[in-house]
């Protein structure tokens, strides 16, 4: 569970915060399971071409093959194509992990500068660039990225930016809120006496203490993204087919749900799968890292 | 005897290790007296006080030992039997002023809460008997401020509003973990006075729990000294103060700077610092600080042995002559 | 001690007041922290600063510093008009005079080693070499009684006297004239305080630097300080030699002070207080800070804010009724 206020001799090797928090993690059974769940789900999805015992969108005889339920040959069956599903789902994985990848990088990265921004600055900047958040926060994404989607073709690229760009204001507050207090405590004021200028001050020392706030919200997000695009092309306006998604797939198996069930409940789950692992990573990464208990006094 | 603890012992089962937070402690406190549980960080004074009425953090646990008041084993009370005790029989007033205090809620309310909870009154009642306590414990204006937020007074106040909602329910026993810590002196003179006003007007035992000595010599007539979850001395005040016999203590005592000792008494201080409660050293942890230890020190933690003068001591150094 | 008689630091009417209330209408209500303050600080003389929550001490220290920026007066550090230095200048300027904090636990950043902590001073003046670093790391780590291996230990590692070494080792690295101080023993146990007042003591004796005590505790500043200048609520309201001001202290105010200090030993019966006249101290707009809390009080005392006038023995005590 937690740490207490240390003072080991002088033969005992020193453990930064870091180490602490690994071992925390390590000792965290759900959270690390999850985390090599998601590790065996990227891997797999990067070696794709080379696990896929089809190609996805290789059409051979249609009538005879369409429609099957799972088997040795087709694990996942095969779609109202005659398309090998557990192929689809594994290059699916690829559209589905690496949107969610990508787009919360950008998401992270932009909010996190924003944010330290405005909160090292403080006074007017702070405000005026929380007002520009509040008014983008205010905006309606969903029709925005409705909209940009119809402007744009629907690739992966543009899928990535537009969910990036439309989802970094929650992290612009977090880390603005964390650098507020940040500022706060003790050391960043020494920094200030011995004459740290600002730009350092904001690198060295807030960003690093900021960073398990950060790692959380992005393994939060990548989760969040990961829907997000599934709910997109779910609904036809993300990844088109014949392109796999997880979130397309379930769509195409939709209408034949109780005849083909295979055709949804494989991606379906994945994608579950996938949202769940994220989250309990977070939650695992949160409570590793929480720097409340890192040395807490009991007595 | 109004509280008796046994033999307690508090340990938290954490990553690094056990921490015995408490170990083998042993005091009483009898009905209308101030006992006094002196101690600095790491000493286990705080748990032990948490773990009388059983309100240990997880993942600490009470694993030995027995907690009598007035005859009742409170660490092996049924949750519905402690709920009874704590509130209306033993009051509890915490270090941060007011953190007893819910931010959302008036301050008369919350005290009517306890009086309404324990003594079954009516809310008029409940109302009438909050706004007079809020007297008794020096706020001015009482029904003014029965109807105000906790944000709105000041850290005195709100420490006399928790004061007053420890002994709404008139309990036997008040347990004060360093209720003045956080305020300021001219505040914490009030308290002082404030709680030795309640004891005596209402017959209450203290237990006083703090690391200020000028405070344990206003008000307590028996100190407890602890050690890294240990009791190492235990004395009436007067006898502790005019002649510690442990070499903690002797420490302690001397480490305390005086007003008007002037500028070249010496500032005493004990060499080194706490040690890691994770790994503590074998036999009596104050040794590797203690003056007068020896090779035979490092063997076992000495056993407290009762002395002449109603004192107790945990050294082998020491002889009960 | 005998002090070099020169004026290091000169403050005089300095005010740091902080907006509170109505911010885009109406008019701007302040707190005024620091309300005309004249302050000086010889070489090698240690000026005790005391007050309870409230009074703004921690607000002077770290307005001396430009820590947190003044509103109105002036600071002359070594001939240097300090508020006015541009950043780069004041940027030199912060080597000269440093700061230790309170709060152990707070003042060193949890993810940097000793080493990376005590460096940076260093690197950022080009005061070492990268080669050098470690030795001088560790001399600094010795001025302080802490040994080498210390310099890779990180702030969970190590207890609060400790760490305070690390702080003052910090403080020390830029060979400063001046050290202020704030609380530097409060957060310590009683025990482990004598540590580092002796610190603090030998860096006046060995090295001559000033310092500007900040305390709330009157016994530790009697053996600290030459001086000892009392705050409440934003102005100074006696000042004099410190054994004099805390052994025979003339403002009301500094003698309620002096009076609710408990006394560790249980034959000493400190006179018990009055009920509480504790209202949140709401700044009287006219009239003495202090008149809504004070024994003596007159009526002039409510209408007129008296002046900081020299008394005899060359004390300064700011009230009507002395």
């Amino acid at each position: 569970m937690a740490g207490v206020q240390r003072n080991p001799g002088s033969n005992v090797p020193p453990r930064s915060p870091l180490a602490v928090a690994v071992r925390r993690f390590r000792a965290n059974r759900l959270a690390v399971s999850a985390l090599y769940v998601i590790g065996a789900l990227y891997l797999v999805a990067i070696l794709a071409p080379l696990l896929a015992p089809y190609d996805p969108s290789a059409i051979d005889d249609v009538l005879a093959t369409r429609y099957q339920p799972p088997s040795w040959t087709h694990p996942f069956g095969t779609d109202e194509f005659g398309r090998d599903l557990f192929s689809r789902a594994l290059y699916g994985a690829r559209v589905s992990l690496s949107i969610g990848f990508l787009a919360t990088t950008i998401a992270i990265g932009v909010g996190t500068a924003y944010g330290a921004v405005a909160g090292y600055f403080g006074g007017a900047v702070d405000d005026a660039l929380m007002r520009l958040v509040d008014v983008i926060i205010a905006f309606p994404t969903f029709f925005l990225m409705l909209m940009l989607i119809g402007l744009f073709e629907a690739d992966i690229v543009v899928l990535v930016l537009i969910l990036g760009l439309t989802s970094w204001t929650g992290t612009a507050r977090l880390i603005r809120g964390e650098i507020l207090s940040l500022k706060a405590r003790n050391f960043i004021e020494g920094s200030r006496a011995i004459g740290l200028p600002g730009a350092l001050i904001v690198v060295r020392h807030l960003i690093p203490n900021a960073l398990a706030s950060v790692l959380v919200t992005a393994a939060l997000m990548v989760g969040g993204m990961i829907g997000a695009e599934a709910g997109l092309s779910f609904l036809g306006i993300g990844i088109r087919p014949p392109t796999p998604s997880w979130g397309n797939m379930v769509s195409a198996g939709q209408d034949a749900l109780l005849v083909a069930w295979w055709i949804a409940f494989f991606p379906g789950s994945l994608l579950a799968l996938t949202i769940l692992c994220f989250n309990l990573l977070a939650d695992g990464l949160r409570d590793a890292l929480d720097p409340k208990t890192l040395m807490r006094k009991y007595v | 005897m109004l509280l008796s603890v046994q033999a307690l012992s508090t340990h938290f089962a954490l990553d690094d290790g056990l921490l015995k937070a408490v170990d083998d402690v042993s005091f009483e406190v009898e009905a209308w007296e101030t006992v006094a549980l002196v101690g600095e960080s790491g000493c286990g004074k705080t748990i032990a006080a948490l773990s009388i009425i059983n309100l240990v953090p997880p993942p600490g646990r009470i694993v030995d030992g027995r907690v009598l008041f007035k005859g009742q084993d409170l660490a092996r009370a049924t949750h519905e039997a402690l709920r009874r005790v704590r509130g209306r029989s033993i009051g509890f007033v915490f270090q941060e002023p007011g953190a007893a205090l819910n931010p959302v809620y008036t301050v008369g309310g919350q005290i009517q809460e306890v009086a309404l909870t324990h003594l079954g009154l009516s809310r008029h009642d409940a109302t009438r008997l909050a706004v007079r306590l809020i007297g008794d414990v020096g706020i001015a204006e009482p029904e003014r401020r029965a109807r105000m937020y906790p944000f709105e007074l000041s850290g005195g106040m709100r420490q006399r509003a928790a004061i007053a909602m420890a002994v709404s329910a008139e309990p036997e026993l008040l347990i004060a973990d360093e209720p003045t810590t956080a305020l300021d002196v001219t505040v914490q003179a009030e308290i002082v006075d404030l709680l030795r006003h309640l004891q005596d007007t209402r017959r209450m035992a203290i237990l006083l729990i703090t690391h200020d000595l000028g405070v344990v010599a206003e008000m307590a007539r028996r100190i407890l000294v602890m050690y890294t979850g240990r009791i190492v001395e235990t004395a009436p005040a007067g006898a502790l103060f005019r002649a510690p016999r442990h070499p903690y203590t002797q420490g302690l005592l001397g480490s305390v700077l005086r007003l008007g000792a002037g500028r070249d008494a010496p500032l005493g201080g004990i060499p080194g610092s706490v040690p890691d409660l994770l790994d503590l050293p074998l036999g009596c942890t104050f040794h590797p600080r203690c003056p007068i230890a020896d090779r035979s020190c490092e063997a076992a933690f000495p056993p407290l042995r009762p002395m002449a003068e109603r004192r107790a001591c945990a050294c082998y150094k020491v002889h009960a002559n | 001690m005998r002090t070099d008689r020169a004026p290091l630091l000169t403050v005089s009417h300095l005010q740091t007041w902080f907006p509170t209330g109505g911010r885009w209408f109406g008019r701007r209500r302040w707190l005024r922290a620091v309300d005309d303050v004249d302050l000086t600080i010889c070489r090698a003389e240690t000026v005790g600063l005391v007050g309870e929550s409230g009074c703004g001490k921690t607000t002077l220290g770290r307005s001396i510093l430009r820590l947190v920026e003044p509103r109105g007066g002036d600071v002359w550090f070594g001939g240097i008009d300090v508020l006015r230095l541009r950043p780069r200048e004041m940027r030199a300027l912060r080597r000269r005079m440093q700061i230790v904090f309170q709060d152990p636990y707070a003042s060193l950043s949890p993810r940097r080693q000793v080493r990376q902590v005590l460096a940076e001073p260093l690197l950022l003046h080009g005061l070492a070499l990268p080669a050098d670093l470690d030795a001088r790391v560790a001399r600094l780590l010795a001025d302080v009684g802490l040994e080498p291996y210390f310099m890779h230990r990180y702030p969970h590692e190590m207890s609060g006297g400790q760490r305070q070494r690390v702080a003052i080792a910090r403080a020390l690295a830029l060979e400063p004239e001046l050290i202020v101080a704030d609380e530097p023993v409060s957060a310590l146990d009683v025990s482990i305080r004598a540590q580092i007042l002796r610190i603090l003591l030998e860096l006046r004796r060995k090295r001559g630097i000033a310092m500007l005590f900040i305390s709330h505790d009157l016994s530790v500043v009697e053996r600290v300080a030459d001086r000892t200048v009392v705050m409440y609520l934003g102005r100074i309201v006696e000042e004099g030699e410190t054994t004099a001001v805390i052994g025979a202290p003339l403002h009301p105010y500094m003698q309620r002070l002096v009076q609710s200090v408990p006394v560790a030993d249980p034959v000493v019966r400190r006179r018990p207080t009055g009920a509480c006249a504790d209202a949140p101290p709401a700044i009287a707009a006219t009239g003495c800070a202090f008149a809504a809390r004070c024994p003596e009080v007159a009526d002039l005392c409510r209408r007129v804010a008296p002046l900081l006038e020299t008394k005899a023995g060359g004390r300064l005590v700011a009230c009507h009724q002395r």
